[in-house]
C-alpha cells in the first residue's frame, strides 16, 4: 500500500511542477476525473488554431494549483482580518484550504462533451420556476461530487483529521449557504480573479499559440488580499469584505481584464469557432436520445458520464449527427457573411435587422456574443493603497481602459450562410450596403 | 437563442433606476433588487443567483448593466467617498424610452418592478445584502422540502454574515415572515 503522506508532482506546461498529495492523486485517478482527458477544453477550436487540443484534465489540475496558491497568499497577507472577521485560526484554514483545492480540482467534472458547446443540450432544470432555464455544468459537477466521488473523497486516510464530506465541496461549488463562513473563499472559484479564469486564459493562450491571454499572474499572487470595504456615508452597515489587490497589482489586474477581452474577440468568439459550436450543438441534439443529456440526478449521473468527446466522435463517424454532424466531419462549416461592430449602436442593430430580413432563408444562423458562455461582464477589482490610510478604489478608477470596456460592452452579432450560398449572400449584402455611409 | 430575454432585462433595469428614490441606484442595490424581482415577485428573468458572502449574485446582471450603459439606457459613475467607493447608476439619454417600452409591452412586470422599488428601494446596500441572504437561505430550505425554525434560519445567515448580530437578523426574519416573504418557517 502506498504511503498516504507521500506527495507527487505532475508536470504542467503553464505552472511547471504541480504538487499533489496522495488523497488528491486517488481522486485524480478516479474514472470520473480521468474522463476529463476526453473532454477538449475548447471543443472544435483546433480547426482554427491547430494547437488547441488541450483538455479539461490539465486545466483542472492547473485550477487546483492556482487556487491553492491564491489561498496561501490571502491567508498569509490577511491573517488578521480572517481572524477578526470570521474567527479563522490556523487549523481551520488548513482544512478550508483543502476544501478549496478539491473544489477547484473538481469544478469541471460535470462538463459535457466539447465543453460549453454541449451545454445548450442540457435538460431544463425542474427545480426552477423558469421553463427555459437549463441546468448548468456546475450542477453536473456537484452531482458527480455527491454521487460518484463521495467514497474517494471521504474515505482517504488523510481525511481522518479533516472529516471533509463530499457535500462540503459540492456546496462551495454551488454557492450554498451550508458553506457558512467558507463561502468567502468562493471568490477563488467564481469571481473576478478566480483560479478558473486565471488558468484558462494562460492555458488557452499557450495552446492556441496566441499571446493575448497572458498577464502577470504571479504579481496578482503577490498582491491579492482581503479588503475591508469602508462604510459608505449615510449607511448603517459596512459592506462585506472582498478579495482585491494592493496598488502594486493594478497593472497585473488591468492586464487580466484586457486578456479576457482579447481572448474573447480573438479566440472564444472567433467567427469560425462560433460556427463549429453551432454545428456541435445541433449534431448533439441529433445524436442524444430525446435530443438531450440525462439530468444530474443520483440515478442518471452515471449515464451522463458515459458521454465524452470520444463517444460523440464515434457517433459522428457513424453518420448519426445529421446535416450538422456531416458538416463537422467534412469541415464544411457555415460561413460568416456579416457581423456588426464589436459594440454596435442602435443604427448598427437596425441595419442588422434589415439585412437579416432581406436575406430570408439565406441566413441559417445568428450568433450573438451576448449569449456566449465567455461573454464579458462589467469587471472591477478593488484596489487598496499600501499606506496606513488603506484607501479602496475600483480598478476602473485607476484604468481608463477598463472603464471604457465596462461602458462599451462587446455585443457583436454574426450572421451565417451555408458555404454554397456564402458568396452570393455576401454580394447581396454588399449591394444593400453600397449607399450606406 | 432568445434575444428578447436580455432586452427585457435591460428594460427592467431602466425602470428600476427610473423608479428608484432620486433616480439613482448602486450596483449592490441593483443586484439585490433583481434578485427580489425574480425570487419574490416571480418574474422569470433567467438569472442564476449564487451565494457569496455579500449575498446572492449573478454576473449576468453586470453584463446587462454594461449593455444598458453601452446603449445609453443608464449612466454609471464611480463615486468616491472617504476611504471607499461606490457606483451611482442613473437614467441615460434613452432611459425613459426603454422604461416606457416595458410598461407598454408588459404592464404586469412593470407593476412588479414598481412594487419592488416601493418595498426595497430606500434600503441601503448592506440592508439589502442581509435581506437577500435571508431570502436565499429560505428558498434553499424550501428546495429540500423541509421547514425551519426562525432561530435556525438566523444561525445559518449569521454564519455567512457574522458581523450582523443575531437579534438584528431575527428582527429582519420576523418582519419578512410577517409580510409573507418567507416560506420555510
Amino acid at each position: 500500500m502506498a504511503d498516504p503522506h507521500q506527495t507527487y508532482e505532475l508536470r504542467c506546461p503553464i505552472h511547471g511542477f504541480i504538487q499533489i498529495n496522495d488523497w488528491e492523486r486517488e481522486i485524480i485517478n478516479h474514472p470520473a476525473f480521468q474522463r476529463l482527458r476526453r473532454i477538449r477544453q475548447l471543443a472544435w477550436t483546433d480547426y482554427v488554431y491547430p494547437g488547441a487540443m488541450h483538455t479539461r484534465f490539465e486545466h483542472s489540475l492547473g485550477v487546483m494549483h492556482i487556487a491553492g496558491q491564491l489561498f496561501d497568499a490571502v491567508a498569509r497577507r490577511s491573517s488578521e482580518i480572517l481572524r477578526t472577521e470570521w474567527g479563522y485560526e490556523a487549523p481551520e484554514l488548513v482544512r478550508d484550504r483543502q476544501i478549496v483545492r478539491l473544489t477547484a480540482l473538481l469544478h469541471d467534472t460535470g462538463h459535457s462533451p466539447f465543453s460549453h458547446a454541449g451545454e445548450d443540450v442540457f435538460p431544463v432544470n425542474p427545480t426552477t420556476k423558469n421553463p427555459k432555464r437549463h441546468y448548468k455544468h456546475e450542477a453536473y459537477s456537484a452531482a458527480v461530487i455527491r454521487y460518484v466521488l463521495r467514497d474517494v473523497i471521504e474515505g482517504h486516510t488523510l481525511n481522518g483529521e479533516f472529516k471533509i464530506q463530499a457535500e462540503d465541496i459540492a456546496m462551495l461549488l454551488e454557492g450554498a449557504s451550508g458553506s457558512g463562513r467558507r463561502i468567502f473563499w468562493r471568490q477563488l472559484i467564481d469571481g473576478q480573479m478566480d483560479a478558473d479564469r486565471m488558468d484558462y486564459l494562460l492555458r488557452d493562450s499557450l495552446h492556441t499559440g496566441v499571446d493575448y491571454g497572458k498577464y502577470d499572474w504571479r504579481r496578482l499572487l503577490n498582491t491579492i488580499q482581503v479588503i475591508e470595504m469602508p462604510l459608505r456615508k449615510d449607511e448603517e452597515f459596512k459592506p462585506e469584505p472582498r478579495l482585491g489587490v494592493s496598488e502594486g497589482g493594478v497593472h497585473a489586474a488591468e492586464a487580466l481584464v484586457l486578456a479576457r477581452y482579447y481572448m474573447f474577440t480573438q479566440v472564444y468568439f472567433h467567427k469560425t469557432r462560433v460556427a463549429y459550436d453551432h454545428h456541435i450543438r445541433h449534431a448533439l441534439k441529433a445524436i442524444l436520445p430525446g435530443g438531450t443529456f440525462p439530468p444530474p440526478t443520483a440515478e442518471e449521473i452515471g449515464d451522463y458520464l458515459k458521454w465524452d468527446d470520444w463517444r460523440v466522435l464515434g457517433r459522428l463517424a457513424d453518420g448519426a449527427g445529421g446535416d450538422h454532424g456531416e458538416r463537422l466531419c467534412q469541415r464544411n462549416h457555415y460561413r460568416e457573411v456579416y457581423h456588426t461592430p464589436e459594440s454596435p449602436r442602435e443604427a448598427d442593430l437596425t441595419l442588422l435587422d434589415v439585412i437579416r430580413k432581406s436575406l430570408g432563408n439565406l441566413v441559417v444562423a445568428l450568433e450573438s456574443s451576448k449569449t456566449s458562455t465567455y461573454k464579458l461582464e462589467a469587471s472591477d477589482i478593488s484596489i487598496v493603497t499600501e499606506d496606513n490610510l488603506r484607501q479602496v478604489r475600483p480598478l476602473s478608477h485607476h484604468s481608463s481602459l477598463v472603464q471604457n470596456l465596462n461602458r462599451h460592452p462587446i455585443e457583436i452579432v454574426r450572421l451565417y450562410s451555408k458555404p454554397e450560398d456564402a458568396q452570393a449572400t455576401r454580394a447581396k449584402i454588399a449591394e444593400m450596403l453600397k449607399d450606406t455611409p | 437563442m432568445n434575444p428578447s430575454i436580455p432586452e427585457t432585462r435591460v428594460a427592467i433595469l431602466a425602470r428600476l433606476v427610473e423608479a428608484a428614490p432620486g433616480q439613482t441606484l448602486g450596483r449592490t442595490q441593483l443586484m439585490k433588487l433583481f434578485y427580489f424581482l425574480q425570487e419574490l415577485k416571480g418574474v422569470q428573468l433567467g438569472y442564476d443567483f449564487r451565494l457569496f458572502n455579500y449575498g446572492p449574485f449573478d454576473s449576468e446582471v453586470l453584463s446587462d448593466l454594461s449593455s444598458a450603459c453601452g446603449h445609453e439606457t443608464v449612466v454609471e459613475k464611480i463615486v468616491l467617498y472617504g476611504r471607499g467607493y461606490g457606483y451611482d447608476i442613473s437614467p441615460g439619454a434613452n432611459g425613459e424610452k426603454v422604461s416606457r417600452s416595458l410598461a407598454e409591452s408588459d404592464a404586469n412586470v412593470a407593476q412588479k418592478v414598481d412594487e419592488v422599488i416601493q418595498e426595497f428601494g430606500s434600503c441601503s446596500a448592506g440592508e439589502l445584502e442581509l435581506r437577500s441572504t435571508i431570502l436565499f437561505v429560505d428558498r434553499e430550505v424550501i428546495q429540500t422540502h423541509t421547514t425551519e425554525k426562525g432561530s435556525d434560519l438566523a444561525e445559518k445567515v449569521r454564519r455567512i454574515k457574522p458581523h450582523f448580530s443575531e437579534p438584528m437578523i431575527l428582527s429582519r426574519i420576523t418582519e419578512m415572515k410577517a409580510r409573507g416573504w418567507l416560506q420555510s418557517l
